[in-house]
């Protein structure tokens, strides 16, 4: 098995799976706003947070991210009804693999409406801080 | 994976890209990608010349994967991907790279970094494409003809506006006439309009019309979805009345039921309760249709073995028939309104009002049938207990509403209407009987539409008394009842010696839980229909199909009813008229070699799209129903339910392509 | 001649077509035969062999059992599966078990700073160092994903009972997946980086005895660690069943408790066919005071598959199997007691959806679990 590093830089690579409806779009509004965040923050498009897999966040860390986050409707707002309580019920359940495999701290989940573009970039900016703390995941390293 | 053929285009945006983002370097860092066969660059991708680019370059390299670079896909994902339609490409292998809003535009001032991470968010839409399929989309005729359930005022309406655009409207009404409650409440405010008045020419007008089809005395029992089309199973209660009936009234006179020593007694609806009516019956004078009706479960004929035949028997045309059955059809529609409208809250369970413990307390709906010259006590607000004219009359406002979160005997939202009925009732009892005593003990006055303000005040000039408090108890003394309340602004407690006590009830939805279910419409946490979208769109459902209309969706007076009735109906016209429904085609699919008919997938789905065929044993998706959410994908423990173009392998390649590290097995 | 090939030239098939109507892929689809599969690939070569035959394979060794020439099936299919898994991309793997092969490619990762105890709560003793390490592979992490049944309960009856018995186990935060899947998913790659992992801080440990309550994980550590990384030198290696009755004869453990249930034992292919221990599990069992214990008709040699090997082969066919194998053990028994928490999650799987035809009542239950209740 051979893991080669792709990205020379120190900057925590935040991986961030955006619903659709609220947090991609919320992204977008924070952009078009010209609200800069972290441009290690990379969006992957669901249709909802509700499709988030654990093996989707767990592929994140094991490729190297240092930080994943998750950008979904407010509660009781999910444009399909409940994704984002399914999304977080699974958010719980991979946090507690996580911090058996010591990469606690690392996934969040969070609310940003398709209004909310500077309450995404403070999210996105806070996030990175908060895992900047923590020092590069230990799965950087090859 | 085969060979594909992904060509890549990126947008200067006039500079809103390039300006931050250095194309070049991404077009270049592209054209090295697996599969990339054209990497290429233009300042508007979205101009004409830019979209004629895209289609020529589509044809003249029969490409079968697209990724435009460019704004965020909610702006123009659907014109490119219909411009790579229009090319002969299906239209669902392309995808957008967000690299102005979510590249150029949110890191403005780090240009280096902003163009390694175009780089990437292309690479990551190049790895998604090249792994997607292309995508059929379906369409479903629409059928024809639209079902209204509930035939009150907006009921009424919707249909009448439908039929008369040419569609086929069945119009169902669970009692035995329209109506509903409009036509009960003798007068409108703030107009003070008698309510038959305005209601009747419109029922009539439901009733005649050639494209209504009346179904009165059914109740829906049972609904299928299938693409574009509803199946209703409606059961039509049998009358055991024939066409023959002239409408003499005999049979109602000599009808033995809630007579004196009748041991069967039954309350009239029509009349809230104040009065009992007889086994065989017309609701109300100006009923539609024109029908008596025999009321079996409180008829001696059918709860005494045929003991009773006294209406056959003086029935000049003999029109009764016992023989009748209940019959059930099937009805075929594109679409749905339901406008099953309200009752009223029964107060009973707030023991300090005494209502159903004291004949003197009754509802403003019990108030409006004694202010009808036509009703039980024929105009004159009386006391039920003696019959006497109610001198003192206190009206006690949101009962029933606006009650504390967490009782589960009273509801949190307010009732909207309550205030002008009761500043309604008021007035018309001053105006009839000056010299009564009218009080209204409320909380706050709401007096929100048009008029209504003004009739507030002229309700004052004629003498009501408006209280600002709630009453703490309501006793009976002598003749009396004595309401005790503390006026809050005089800071005086109130003992108030009452004849007749009105209680502002609240509005509850009509109890019908088993058609929601049956349509697979959810209810908002006050128990109302749920509309599509509180503010810009109170019409739709999560539905597609369903309308709703009226106090169905929640409280409100007949002047909204009649607006949203008409939002109602027009909705249904432009989805009826479109013919064809296009299925969204980035829905759940099943791999049927991997389904293990667990029944996960079902527990999860909010829009009971996906169900398991028990014969096949393979979950099967409703590809109308589906939303596309991608929640089974995640509880099925095979991977047999996946979203198109959101498919494990796809998402994790995008992953892959954006992640710091690379890593060969 | 490759691998896979080598390992089919040892022993030369017969065409007999015995392995076959072993097989239990065979029995819900049946295009799926060994036999052939051999065929093709004498004929044709280790390439010869098509995706579904290389993924549907359960490696569960019914095949090998019946042989009369003893052709080592499984090991041929986990040589191919090394050989072909580039190309042949796996249309069927259990995708919940997806989740555990990642679990299990991070935890080949070397600056992984676990934290391997959170499971074990409180009135339980365990220790850094000692002389018995309790090896938990993949445990910590199984109810992250496979809800329908508690998989920690078997780690904390394992050590209520090794505290009962006076051994304070070691339980460490160094111990890696012992790479069961990845090796026979044809990732050796990954296994040995996992397995030397391992090695390395068993051996530095000092510990003298390994204790495992998987079967997998007590296959892999008494027979491939050997292979992969060498001998183990003065290191003993037991399943818990083995553990229990060594316990229990030396009078340090004693079932003070009746338990009674009616119950049946399934043998988990690792433990059973693949590491030939028939018996321990079942004198644990015997020994239990209160159990009635009734024998399934296929056991031992013959014992069934629980329908997936190695969370690489979910399908749609493997329900008919579990059904098949779920009733076997209803008919005699209404707990059926595994030796291996695999076992119990793929079948707590099946009962956690809907039965393809209707079950008498049935629990499935681990034998540790049991153990441990009977302690008292």
């Amino acid at each position: 098995m051979t893991v080669v590093a792709r990205l020379a830089t120190d900057e925590p690579q935040i991986l961030a799976f955006c619903c659709n409806w609220c947090g991609y779009a919320a992204a977008d509004q924070a952009g078009a706003a010209k609200i800069e965040y972290p441009s290690s923050v990379k969006i992957v498009r669901l249709m909802c947070t509700g499709m988030t897999d654990p093996y989707y966040v767990l592929r994140a860390f094991e490729r190297g991210f240092d930080g994943v986050l998750i950008v979904g409707c407010h509660p009781g707002s999910c444009h399909y009804k409940s994704g984002n309580l399914q999304a977080k019920d699974q958010v719980e359940r991979v946090s507690t693999v996580l911090r058996g495999l010591g990469l606690e701290g690392r996934l969040k989940m969070t609310a940003a409406s398709a209004s909310e573009g500077p309450q995404f970039a403070a999210a996105a900016t806070e996030f990175t801080e908060q895992v900047r703390k923590l020092g590069p995941s230990p799965l950087r390293e090859a | 994976m085969t060979e594909r053929k992904v060509g890549v285009f990126i947008c200067h945006c006039g500079g809103n890209i390039s300006d931050v983002v250095d194309v070049k370097a991404v077009r270049e860092d592209a054209a090295k990608r697996e599969d990339v066969v054209l990497a290429t660059d233009f300042r508007f991708m979205c101009s004409n010349e830019g979209q004629e680019r895209l289609q020529k370059e589509i044809r003249d390299r029969g490409l079968d994967g697209v990724v435009v670079a460019c704004c965020t896909p909610k702006m123009y994902e659907d014109l490119f991907r219909g411009q790579a339609g229009e090319a002969g490409m299906n239209p669902y292998l392309l995808e957008i790279a967000n690299i102005r809003e979510q590249c150029s535009y949110a890191h403005r001032h780090e240009p280096a970094k902003a163009t390694e991470k175009a780089k990437l968010l292309v690479g990551a839409q190049v790895e998604k494409v090249r792994r997607l399929r292309p995508l059929d989309v379906k369409t479903a005729a629409i059928q024809p003809g639209v079902a209204v359930i509930g035939g009150g005022i907006a009921g009424i309406h919707a249909s009448i506006l439908l039929g008369s655009l040419g569609h086929k409207v069945t119009l169902i009404e669970k009692s035995p006439t329209i109506g509903g409650n409009m036509a009960r409440t003798v007068k409108t405010f703030p107009t003070d309009d008698c309510a038959m008045c305005t209601l009747s020419p419109k029922m009539n007008e439901a009733y005649n019309h050639p494209n209504v089809d009346l179904l009165t005395y059914a109740e829906v029992v049972d609904a299928r979805r299938s693409p574009g089309k509803f199946t209703l199973t409606v059961e039509k209660k049998p009358r055991y009345v024939t066409d023959a009936c002239i409408g003499c009234n005999r049979c109602t006179e000599k009808c033995p039921i809630s007579t004196a020593k009748s041991p069967i007694q039954v309350d009239s609806e029509w009349d809230a309760g104040l009065q009992r009516r007889k086994a065989i019956y017309l609701p109300f004078p100006q009923a539609l249709p024109q029908l008596w009706t025999i009321d079996a479960d409180h008829c001696f004929y059918f709860q005494r073995d045929g003991a009773c035949r006294i209406c056959a028997k003086v029935c000049p045309a003999n029109a009764i028939d016992y023989t009748m059955k209940p019959e059930r059809v099937d009805i075929e529609v594109g679409a749905v309104i339901v406008a099953t409208g309200f009752r009223e809250y029964d107060p009973t369970p707030l023991r300090h009002l005494a209502y159903g413990r004291h004949p003197n307390v009754v509802t403003q709906m019990q108030a409006a049938r004694m202010l009808d010259s036509m009703g039980p006590t024929h105009g004159s607000v009386a006391r039920p207990s003696d019959g006497k004219p109610a001198d003192t009359i206190v009206m006690v406002q949101c009962v029933g509403s606006r009650g504390a979160p967490g009782d589960p005997s009273v509801h949190e939202y307010c009732s909207r209407v309550c205030c002008m009925v009761a500043v309604k009732h008021a007035q018309l009892i001053k105006k009839a009987r000056p010299d009564t005593e009218v009080y209204i003990l409320y909380n706050d006055l709401r007096a929100y539409g048009k008029g209504f303000e003004e009739y507030y005040a002229h309700s004052m000039e004629l003498g009501v008394k408006y209280v600002r408090g709630l009453p703490g108890s309501v006793r009976p003394q002598g003749e009396k009842l004595l309401v005790d309340v503390d006026d809050m602004l005089t800071g005086r407690r109130l003992r108030i010696p009452a004849d007749l006590v009105v209680l502002s009830a609240a509005l509850e939805p009509s109890p019908v839980d088993d058609l929601l279910a049956a349509l697979h419409l959810d209810k908002t946490p006050d128990g109302f229909v749920k509309e599509y979208h509180a503010k810009i769109n109170p019409t739709e459902t999560q539905v597609k199909g369903v309308f709703v209309a009226g106090c169905a969706q929640g409280p409100k007076d007949i002047t909204d009813t009649i607006a949203q009735a008409g939002a109602a109906a027009m909705s249904a016209a432009v989805f009826l008229g479109s013919g064809e429904m296009t299925l969204n085609p980035l829905i759940a699919e099943i791999d049927p070699a991997l389904c293990r008919a667990c029944d996960r997938c079902t527990e999860v789905c909010e829009f009971d799209a996906v169900h398991v065929d028990p014969g096949r044993l393979l979950a099967v998706v409703d590809e109308t129903a589906c939303e596309g959410c991608g929640k089974c994908t995640v509880v099925c423990p095979t991977g047999a339910i996946t979203v198109r173009q959101f498919k494990r392998p796809q998402i994790v390649a995008s992953i892959d392509a954006l992640a710091p590290l690379a890593v060969a097995p | 001649m490759d691998a896979a090939m080598q390992i089919l030239a040892q022993e030369g098939c017969i065409q007999c077509n015995k392995c076959t109507f072993a097989c239990p892929v065979h029995r819900v689809d049946v295009l799926f035969s060994p036999r052939k599969v051999i065929l093709q690939a004498y004929l044709g070569g280790a390439d010869a062999v098509s995706e579904r035959d290389l993924w549907a394979c359960l490696t569960c060794g019914e095949c090998q059992a019946v042989c009369p020439t003893q052709v080592p099936y499984p090991a041929f299919i986990r040589a191919e599966r090394e050989k072909l898994r580039d190309e042949r991309e796996r249309s069927a793997p259990c995708k919940h078990g997806g989740f555990k092969e990642i679990v299990a490619d991070i935890m080949a990762r070397p600056n992984l700073k676990q934290d391997r105890r959170q499971w074990i709560g409180d009135g339980l003793k365990v220790a850094d160092t000692g002389d018995t390490i309790y090896f938990t592979g993949c445990m910590p992490y199984l109810d992250g994903i496979f809800s329908y049944c508690d998989s920690a309960e078997i780690g904390r009856a394992a050590i209520r009972i090794m505290n009962a018995a006076g051994i304070v186990p070691v339980v460490s935060n160094a111990e890696r997946c012992c790479g069961h899947d990845a090796l026979w998913n044809g990732k050796s790659a990954t296994f040995e980086t996992l397995a030397k992992a391992n090695a390395r801080w068993i051996r530095d440990s000092g510990a003298k005895r390994l204790v495992t309550t998987c079967a997998e994980c007590y296959y892999m550590l008494a027979y491939e660690y050997p292979k992969a990384v060498g001998p183990w030198e003065g290191i003993e290696v037991l399943h818990m069943s083995e553990l229990i009755g060594e316990l229990m004869k030396e009078g340090r453990l004693r079932f003070a408790k009746p338990v009674d249930l009616h119950v049946t034992y399934q043998d988990p292919c690792r433990l059973g066919r693949h590491a030939k221990e028939y018996d321990a599990p079942r004198e644990v069992l015997r020994a239990i005071p209160g159990v009635t214990f009734v024998e399934m008709d296929r056991v031992r040699e013959n014992a069934m598959c629980c329908g997936v090997g190695a969370y690489s082969n979910c399908d749609a066919q493997t329900k008919f199997l579990q059904q098949e194998r779920l009733e076997e053990a209803a008919s005699k028994a209404d707990h059926m007691v595994t030796a291996c928490p695999h076992c119990r999650i793929h079948f707590s799987c099946y009962l956690d959806g809907k039965p393809v035809d209707p079950l008498p009542p049935l629990k499935i239950m681990d034998l540790t679990v049991l153990a441990a209740q009977a302690l008292g």
